[in-house]
This record gives structure tokens, sequence and C-alpha cells, in this order.
């Protein structure tokens, strides 16, 4: 993708010092909602990304592995330490996860808001938010999965759902136009998906916003006690260092996504200014359930998240339709060999039930050697109570709509023979490291709140202490949103861009 | 950036997936070099680390390398390894099988 605004920073040849007023840091969510409303109020912008600014030109005819090398940070391989580790894929490109999520975007609902005022919210409203949602929605379409897309995996959940009694809806998508090819996290091949890159990007670039590409943020600027700009890094090869890379701006937006915003935090010496800062992790661990049926199924046809159900007992949890392609199918199902060879000889045989839960044990991140992010998460008690509920829920879905065998993702017992074996999963020997679980809604590292004491961000975005440094990304939730995070971080970020422009200029 | 996996590491890699993969997969060799050709340097070198960690597994209970153990005793090895509660030994049957399974079905020939 070209744009008279965008530079690839592959193509300096020197140590660069750019001037901005607002440098922001990150392309994702949140950072292109802050640069559309700063842009459009005039504002002198300049975006930094660490990925390359692609579209379906460039990732609709990869196969998984190139897709995911080009779209995902270390090639989707990002994950936790702890019991069980979890997976957590982060998009590293213009647009930032917005590339390769599954287009789901939900108003969080006034009563999840009212756990966010109990945790210490106090100025932000639900009325300002929906507000906010409302603006989001004017450059992002948004309507419910239509039927014609509504693929066979989904339908049959829908029905396995209908038969026990679990109310549920169809999911509201960006993807108005979409025609159902069912590969939306290895980016949208036909770019129905409306990932920020797509319309917001372009929109604050044509308002004189300024895009920068292959430039990682490696440490914010804070000059006598305020933001100052970014220092970081050209990437050369393997993301070492090419040249040195500044941006000098009274004011800096970081919009890292709530795993590298406080690594980057803490590699600027902010990070032990706030106990708070890098604590308070929730990520929506998530797991599935894959059905085997006599008849074909063709689950991999249309959109492959369409349909959640809310469950709240006896923790909460979504119950979610989603479907793999062959490269990570092959993964997911149990063994290896000539066995594992027939099982995938019946792919269209699969259906996939997926689930994910809003855990009540927090986890943390900080930063390793190398700048990278340490993760740690570990499953409590209770959130391994609900995941045994998931597996067996999922489980019992697949069953209901006739499977003959189900597999899941639990060591030791990796196959079901029948609705008998469901009961096996409550086995006390199962401990939470026997699990596979993966994160796609990490969030709340950089809590907002009053207090610096207990939060790092107050709710218009600054950080706490350090005038002119703002964050605007999923780091910013107190607690959890309960559906899926990019709209509620664009809606944060406008209402954070806005009042940005309302102040006197640093 | 020089290769990532030498001649010594390909034949563990190679070693590995007839284990894990359908006859008629990939050589995943150029495969593994071109997902990992651009990463980050530490990705790489843990990548490294943990093949030499498959590769040197069996050397205390068997008296061989991986790939030196003839093809059978390479499914007992990798099976004992997906049976075991060991993090370590988790970790490597995880990795190996998401890498060349993964490799292995990119390709609809395979299956």
């Amino acid at each position: 993708m070209t744009h008279p605004q965008h530079t690839d920073a592959s193509r300096l040849s020197a140590d660069t010092e750019l001037t901005a007023e607002v440098v922001v840091i990150g392309t994702g969510a949140g950072g292109a909602a802050v640069a559309r409303e700063l842009a459009e109020a005039g504002r002198d912008v300049l975006l930094l990304e660490e990925g390359p600014w692609v579209t379906a030109a460039d990732y609709g005819k990869l196969g998984t592995l190139d897709a995911t090398r080009l779209l995902y940070r270390d090639a989707g391989l990002t994950a936790s330490r702890g019991a069980p580790p979890v997976l957590l894929p982060m998009g590293r490109a213009v647009g930032g996860t917005t590339v390769i999520n599954l287009g789901t975007v939900l108003r969080m609902q006034p009563e999840h808001f009212a756990r966010w005022q109990e945790a210490g919210i106090a100025r932000l409203t639900y009325a300002e938010l929906s507000a906010a949602y409302d603006r989001v929605e004017e450059l992002m379409p948004s309507r419910p999965v239509a039927d014609a897309v509504i693929g066979p995996n989904t339908r049959m959940l829908m029905d396995g759902l209908a038969k026990l009694a679990i109310p549920g809806e169809v999911l509201t998508r960006n993807a108005p136009d979409c025609r159902g090819a069912g590969r939306c996290f290895l980016g949208c091949p036909t770019d129905a998906k409306r990932g920020v890159h797509l319309d917001w990007i372009p929109r604050a670039l044509g308002r004189g916003a300024r895009l920068v590409t292959g430039v990682r943020a490696e440490r914010v600027l804070v000059e006598s006690g305020r933001a100052a700009g970014v220092e970081g890094s050209v990437l050369g090869p393997n993301e070492t260092r090419r040249h040195r890379f500044t941006v000098r701006a009274g004011r800096v937006v970081v919009a890292c996504g709530a795993l590298l915003s406080p690594v980057l935090l803490h590699a600027s010496g902010l990070g032990k200014r706030h106990p708070a800062s890098g604590a308070n992790l929730g990520v929506h661990p998530a797991c599935r359930a894959i059905g085997l049926y006599d008849a074909p199924v063709r689950g991999q046809a249309g959109v492959p998240q369409a349909y959640h159900a809310p469950v709240s007992s006896p923790g909460e949890m979504y119950v979610e339709t989603a479907f793999l392609p062959p490269a990570l199918m092959g993964p997911a199902l149990p063994g290896f060999g000539p066995e594992h060879q027939k099982l995938m000889q019946r792919y269209d045989h699969f259906a996939l039930a997926g689930f994910r839960i809003i855990e009540t044990e927090r986890g943390s991140v900080k930063r390793a050697i190398g700048g990278m992010p340490a993760i740690d998460y570990a499953l409590c008690a209770r959130d391994l109570a609900t995941v045994r509920a998931g597996l067996k829920l999922s489980a019992r879905l697949l069953f209901e709509t006739g499977a003959q065998r189900v597999f899941i993702p639990v060591h030791g017992l990796d196959t079901l023979e029948s609705p008998n074996d469901i009961s096996k999963i409550d086995d006390p020997r199962i401990e939470a490291s026997d699990l596979e679980l993966s994160g796609y809604h990490v969030h709340g590292t950089l809590r907002m709140g009053p207090d610096p004491r207990t939060s790092v961000v107050a709710e218009n975005g600054a950080y706490h202490g350090v005038p002119g440094l703002y964050v605007a990304d999923a780091s910013l939730f107190p607690t959890s949103s309960r559906v899926n995070p990019q709209h509620t971080v664009m809606a944060l970020a406008t209402l954070i861009a806005r009042g940005m422009v309302n102040e006197r200029p640093a | 950036m020089s290769a990532l996996i030498s001649p010594a590491l390909a034949r563990v890699v190679r070693a590995a997936n007839e284990v894990f993969a359908p006859p008629a997969a990939p050589d995943p060799v150029p495969v593994l070099e071109r997902v990992f050709a651009d990463a980050k340097v530490a990705l790489r070198r843990g990548l490294v680390l943990m093949l030499w960690a498959f590769e040197l597994g069996p050397l205390p209970y068997r008296f061989s390398r991986f790939s030196r153990l003839p093809l059978p005793e390479r499914v007992a090895w990798v099976t004992r390894l997906s049976r075991s509660k060991g993090a370590l030994a988790k970790t490597l049957y995880s990795v190996l099988k998401v890498l060349l399974q993964s490799s292995a079905y990119d390709a609809s020939a395979a299956y």
C-alpha cells in the first residue's frame, strides 16, 4: 500500500529525526482512532508502526504460514509463561490486530460498564461511551452476519445450543460485504472486513497525518518531567537496528496493545512509578472441542465466527463458533502418524465449538531481556473449573449434533468416544498445565482510574504524573469488557483524542 | 542473515517430519527457513535451541541422538514425549507438532 503521506523507513539511509505535534505509537484500533480524531481536528500527527502496510493484494492468496509470517508478531508464537502457557497471537502490520481478528464488533453492555464503575471509574459515563461508539460506527459500518454467509459449522452449533436451551445471538461484524471466505485471521482476502488499515488510517493521512512503517519505538522520551517524543530503531534484517529513529513531539500516545504498551513504558523508566503498571492482565482464555461426523460438515465454509452464547455458571464464559484451516487443524487434532493422517483426510467432516472464559485471576507483563514481553499468567482453580465446564458444554454440543467422536486439547484425555466420556473432564488429575489455551482479548495492563496508587492512566487517557503522555488501547480496561474489545478500544481512543483536542497544545 | 537450519539440524527436522507428518508432506526445512527468515534473533535462537534439545533428548535413554534412531524407535520416543507430564517434554512435543504438521497441511496435496 502506498500513500504520499506514508514513509517506509527501510528506505531511510541514515539516522533520522522528525518533529510532530503528536506522535502515535501503534496503528491498531486505538492508534487509528486517535489519529483520525486528531487529524480531523487539524493536529499535526505522526503515526509509527513496526510492521508493513499491506492489504488483500499482499495477503489474500498466501497460505496459512506465509500469512502468519507477514501479519503476526513473532509468527504468531507469542505465549505466556505459567501453567498452562497461553498462546497470545498479535497483529504486526498497519491496522494491528484488526487485520487478523475475526471482525466481531460489539458494544460493551451497561451492566459490564457498571463493573468498571465499581472498579473506580468515576468520570466516564456509559452515555459518553455510547456516543463514542456511534462516532466509531460512522466510519466502520457494522451489521449482524448475513444469513447467506453463516456457514454449516455455525448452523450446527446454533442447533446444538437450541437443543440445550442456551440462548445466543448472531454476531455483529465490521464486514458488511463479507462473502464468507472463511479466513479472516489470515487477513480478509477480499478486504470485506474493514480493518482500520483500510479506512481509518487513509482518512487520517488524507487530513495531513503522516505514517512511518518499519520503525520500532523503544523509549518514550521524558524531559523536565513531561513527554518529549519517542526514540526507536529503523528495523533491519531480523528486527535488528539499522538506524536510529527519533520523533520530537510534545504529546505521545502509546497504543501498542496491552502486551507491548507496558513494556515500552518500562523501557522508558516509567514502569516502577505505578504499582499497577503491567499488572491486571486479562486474556479471556479460549479453548475448543472438535467433533468428527459421519457425514461431511464442510465447517470451513462461511464466516468462522458468526454466533455466540453467554453462559454464566459455574463461571462466566461465551460459547463461540470458529473454524480452522488445514494447517491449524492438523496440530489441533491429537497425535501424529498414519492415524492422524486418516483424521485429516476427513477434514470436511469436522465441526468446532469454541469458548472463552472471563477469568477471575489476572496475570502480568513486564520487560524481559531484549525488550520482549515476559508474560506471567496462570489459571487459578476457579478458572480451571470454568474451562472444564466449557469443555464439557462444547463436547455436549457436538455430540448433540451427531458427532461420533470429540477431540479436546487436554493432555491425557484428547479423545471422547461417546457422551459417557464427558464426565472424565472432571477427573481431578487433570491440571491447568494439561490444557492448551489461547487468548485473543489481551487487556488491562495499564488500567485507568482516578487514583495513581491503584491505576496508571487517568480516565482521559493521560498517564498519571507525566504530562503529555497518553495511552489509548486495551491496556486501559480496568476489568473485562466481556465482549471482543476492538469496538470499546476505538470508542475510548476517540474520547481520549477529543479530550486532547480540547486541551491547550503542549 | 545466514541459514537458520544447519545441515545437522536439517537432518533432525526431516527425521522428526517422518514421524509427525504424512509421507506426502513437503520438505519442511525450506518452509521453516522461509517462515522464520525475518524473525527476531532471539526467536531464531530459541528455535535452534529447541531443535537441539529435541535431538539430544533420547541420548541418556537410548544412547543415541533422535535423528539416528530407526523410525520405529523415533515413533516410540515421540509417543513417550506426548505422554510425558514434564514441562520441557510437553513443550518440545507441542512445538514440533505445530511446526511440522502446519507445514505439512498448508500444502493441500499432503492429505
